[in-house]
């Protein structure tokens, strides 16, 4: 009987868990439900901000390779149709007459987006500048 | 007196010991609280281009671009001249945020680069999304 006894005093000093089991199983289905996980690649195409009004544009700005994407996605490199995979190829071609050139990419707004990536990235690939810019009408 | 304490005996030993599933629930718990990322997804995935150049990218806000060229934040399609108070009201919630901009191929440039320049006003790092 004494021993009986001793067992119940034993039951009631052992911290009762259940509640805070309960409320840890609810936290844990919680964050499993809420949990994103990203798995995003991305390029930088974030241009240069334009240099202030003040200051006089360069007197002898370097030579320039513009390749112009028109709305219905024709591309063309100074000024001559080509073909859009073809241009990063003629960018090189170029890039012999006028050594040390800088890579102009002209959008028209409407042209289509992975143009844009596939030149920034093919240009990126071979280690040249570029600036990427968003006009309207033909240049 | 004897069958009493068998008994007793019997029950200790059906009785489950929780502890080691205590401990593997437990570090569940750790481990989804430290990687829980709290982004307003976009609400549509969108085929984006493909790159070779392209680094990870671990961003905050996301941003899609459809094919139409409506902008979608946390599963809302919006014009590109709307979008402003939004993307100032999610950099002001998380003041250090990254951003992607997820494009469809067939998006418009103008479109991408506008949401871009806006992130730039705002002072956010922007990446444009690739697979």
């Amino acid at each position: 009987m004494r021993r009986a006894r001793r067992r119940n005093n034993d039951d009631e000093a052992d911290v009762d868990m259940t509640p805070m089991l309960d409320i840890v199983f609810i936290m844990l289905i919680f964050f499993i439900v809420t949990a994103v996980f990203l798995d995003e690649t991305g390029l930088d195409m974030t241009q240069p901000p334009p240099p202030p009004e003040d200051q006089p544009p360069p007197t002898n700005p370097p030579p320039a390779i513009t390749v112009y994407v028109d709305e219905n996605s024709q591309c063309s490199v100074d000024s001559l149709r080509s073909t859009c995979g073809g241009v990063l190829a003629r960018i090189e071609r170029q890039l012999a007459d006028k050594p040390g050139a800088s890579v102009i990419l002209r959008f028209h707004p409407d042209a289509k987006h992975n143009i844009l990536v596939q030149l920034k990235d093919g240009l990126d690939g071979r280690g040249m500048q570029s600036k990427i810019e968003v006009v309207k009408d033909t240049a | 007196m004897a069958r009493r304490s068998r008994t007793v005996l019997e029950d200790e030993g059906t009785e489950l010991n929780m502890t080691p599933m205590l401990d593997v629930v437990f570090i569940l718990l750790i481990f989804f609280i430290v990687t829980s990322v709290f982004v307003k997804t976009p609400g549509l995935e969108p085929l984006k281009p493909e790159a070779t150049t392209d680094v990870a990218w671990n961003p905050t806000i996301l941003v899609a671009v459809d094919s139409a060229s409506n902008v979608w934040i946390d599963k809302r399609p919006y014009k590109i001249g709307e979008i402003r108070p939004i993307l100032t009201a999610l950099r002001d919630e998380t003041p250090k945020a990254n951003a992607i901009i997820q494009a469809d191929r067939d998006a418009d440039v103008g479109t991408v680069m506008g949401v871009q320049e806006l992130f730039q006003d705002l002072g956010v790092t922007t990446r444009v999304g690739t697979e």
